[in-house]
């Protein structure tokens, strides 16, 4: 009698702790549920809010006038490529913008290649783990400066440095700017060639050595090429992260909206424009519509750079078996 | 179990409705003071509101730079309480208050000089308006064409944000034939603050910058520009060995010369009233003077 009393009470007992263990489980997956779905309803919102901004732009300014100024007289073509956004003359041409942005992030990815594939091969191919896991960290950690610190140091120190080896006309530039785009882009290519090379089979390695290839002929001829994907969609990525990025280019390019392919020539950059001018527009003007547009256009291009280099990250897992 | 699943969606629901009300609630308006604007003037605003808040500790007031063009913006849509406004207001701005129904009260606080700077080894001292108009729209390249040494000029100017810019825009470019108020060339450099300004034009032995006088006055690194109205009359610096010439200024012979306001919508409310009194009190004038703007009237 006693005996089936306590032993009920002990299956009670075990009962109420299952049923708060299965509440707890319960509440904890409504959490996550919850967020994911909080997630993704404000991405949407998002992609809603500046799809509908946009299409205001183009009924508001009308899409031409994001290239070009066609009732200019100055130029030959009578066609006026430059953002003057508050002028009495207002034009909004996308065009210097972009300009700047490409000749801030092409440098900025070309110098990154050299030096991040270099990385990743040394990292992947020739260093012992052991002293990986001390390079790699280091080199990620350059990611994660603050990009407002990297734009005050290009501002402050790497000006002075640029200048005294090239002597450009103007100090702050172009090339000022893609330097330091450099170090941002730099890890994000050495860690993805790292990984590139790192998932080819050690297999392909030893046939290489076997059929009498020496180090220096196995990665450059074999290794490399077999991971020319995974580094091109690492370059691709640190492309999207170059063009995108805000506060460097802002403090460092000079921000004079000019066309031009001279890299030592001060630009504009699409980013540091909605950057220095968002803050101040006045909402459902023309200027803050233009400025819409540019990010609009700047949130698409990033968006297929990005969506290039997925699709060749999953093509890559697919075929990564030899 | 699933009067559980029932119970938890409820509670959560609960406390969400709970978060989402919890945002709503307004905290108390009291006496606290949001000042947005002028970068030009956020120094001196900020010395306002120190003092003021010795005097009167139950107030607190908080100050915010981002430009004339944020500052209206923001007392349009309520987010700030005065607005400091560094330039006149633009048609559209006043259409917008028109619009919302707001009447704007501007309050004139103080007085600045725009100073026209370069490095110290240049050559120029003296620059014409006419000069400076071409310098600045892009016509003059060479500082040879002024009677300088043959170097590029590089031009260095603010955001079109800033008031600075307006200003300078308006009463130094001017407009062209066809009425339309001309613009700074396209390779004028564009650097965040007139601090910024003047340490790049510091740097820079080609370089030719504007900005608020007070910035300058102290710096022996930079050289300040005199300007020449017309040829037949006296050039006019606004700083003359590190002092700042306030008589110039004030009786408007000095050309760029502008007033700096404080914006209220509608008529302020006592707490804000009282602020803007002890502003145009010989107290406030004299945080002016020490900030190296121009007091509205001679202080002692």
């Amino acid at each position: 009698m006693e005996y089936e009393s306590k032993n009920t009470f002990n299956e009670q007992l075990l009962k109420k702790r299952s049923t708060v263990l299965k509440i707890k489980e319960i509440m904890i997956k409504y959490f996550l549920r919850l967020n994911a779905f909080a997630a993704s309803f404000f991405i949407l919102l998002i992609f809603y809010f500046l799809l509908r901004e946009s299409y205001e732009a183009f009924k508001v300014i009308g899409i031409e006038r994001f290239f070009w100024q066609s009732n200019g007289s100055a130029d030959a073509s009578g066609k006026l490529f430059e953002w003057y956004p508050t002028s009495d003359n207002p034009r909004y041409s996308i065009i210097p913008l972009l300009a700047g942005s490409l000749l801030t992030a092409f440098p900025a990815v070309a110098i990154s290649t050299i030096f991040g594939v270099i990385i990743g091969v040394f990292m992947s191919e020739v260093i012992s783990n052991k002293f990986r896991e001390i390079l790699k960290p280091v080199i990620e950690m350059f990611a994660g400066i603050p990009t407002v610190v990297l734009g005050f140091f290009m501002l402050a120190v790497g000006a002075e440095i640029v200048r005294e080896l090239f002597g450009p006309f103007t100090r702050l530039n172009a090339f000022l700017a893609s330097v330091g785009l450099s170090f941002i882009v730099i890890p994000i290519i050495a860690s993805l060639t790292e990984d590139a090379l790192r998932s080819i089979p050690r297999e392909v390695r030893m046939a290489s050595y076997a059929l009498g290839a020496t180090r220096w002929q196995t990665i450059s001829r074999i290794v490399l090429p077999a991971a020319v994907n995974g580094i091109s969609a690492g370059i691709i990525l640190g492309f999207g992260r170059a063009i995108g990025e805000t506060m460097i280019v802002l403090m460092a390019s000079g921000n004079a909206a000019i066309i031009t392919i001279d890299i030592f020539s001060s630009v504009r950059t699409i980013t540091a424009t909605i950057a220095a001018e968002m803050g101040e527009v006045s909402q459902h003007s023309a200027h803050y519509f233009a400025l819409f547009f540019i990010g609009v256009f700047l949130f698409s291009a990033t968006f297929i750079l990005n969506l290039i280099a997925d699709i060749i990250f999953s093509r890559l897992k697919k075929r990564i078996r030899f | 179990m699933s009067l559980n699943k029932y119970r938890i969606n409820l509670i959560l629901y609960v406390l969400l409705f709970n978060v989402l009300t919890g945002c709503k609630i307004k905290l108390p308006d009291k006496d606290r003071i949001s000042i947005k604007g002028s970068d030009t003037m956020v120094h001196l605003s900020l010395r306002w509101a120190e003092e003021y808040m010795k005097i009167n500790p139950g107030v607190s007031i908080q100050v915010t730079g981002g430009g004339s063009g944020t500052g209206i913006a923001a007392l349009l849509n309520g987010t700030a309480h005065i607005a400091n406004i560094s330039r006149e207001l633009k048609e559209r701005e006043l259409k917008k208050a028109g619009e919302l129904n707001i009447e704007i009260k501007k309050f004139a606080v103080a007085l600045d000089g725009i100073a026209l700077i370069s490095h110290p080894s240049n050559l120029i001292d003296t620059l014409t308006r006419s000069e400076i108009r071409d310098i600045y729209s892009g016509k003059i390249t060479n500082w040879k064409q002024v009677g300088g040494a043959d170097n590029r000029i590089v031009l260095y100017g603010r955001e079109n944000s800033s008031g600075t810019y307006e200003f300078f825009k308006e009463t130094i470019l001017g407009k062209n034939e066809e009425g339309f108020q001309i613009d700074f060339s396209k390779f004028t450099q564009v650097l965040q603050g007139t601090a910024a300004l003047a340490e790049a034009v510091a740097k820079d032995k080609n370089g030719i910058g504007y900005g608020g006088v007070g910035y300058f006055a102290l710096r022996s690194d930079l050289k300040v520009i005199h300007i020449k109205l017309a040829d037949s009359l006296k050039a006019l610096s606004p700083i003359v060995d590190g002092v700042i010439n306030y008589d110039i200024i004030r009786n408007g012979l000095y050309p760029l010369t502008r007033e700096l306001y404080c914006y209220t919508n509608g008529e302020p409310k006592k707490s804000i009233l009282d602020f803007m009194k002890f502003i145009k009190s010989s107290e406030g004038q004299r945080i002016v003077q020490k900030m190296e703007y121009i007091p509205l009237s001679q202080v002692d």
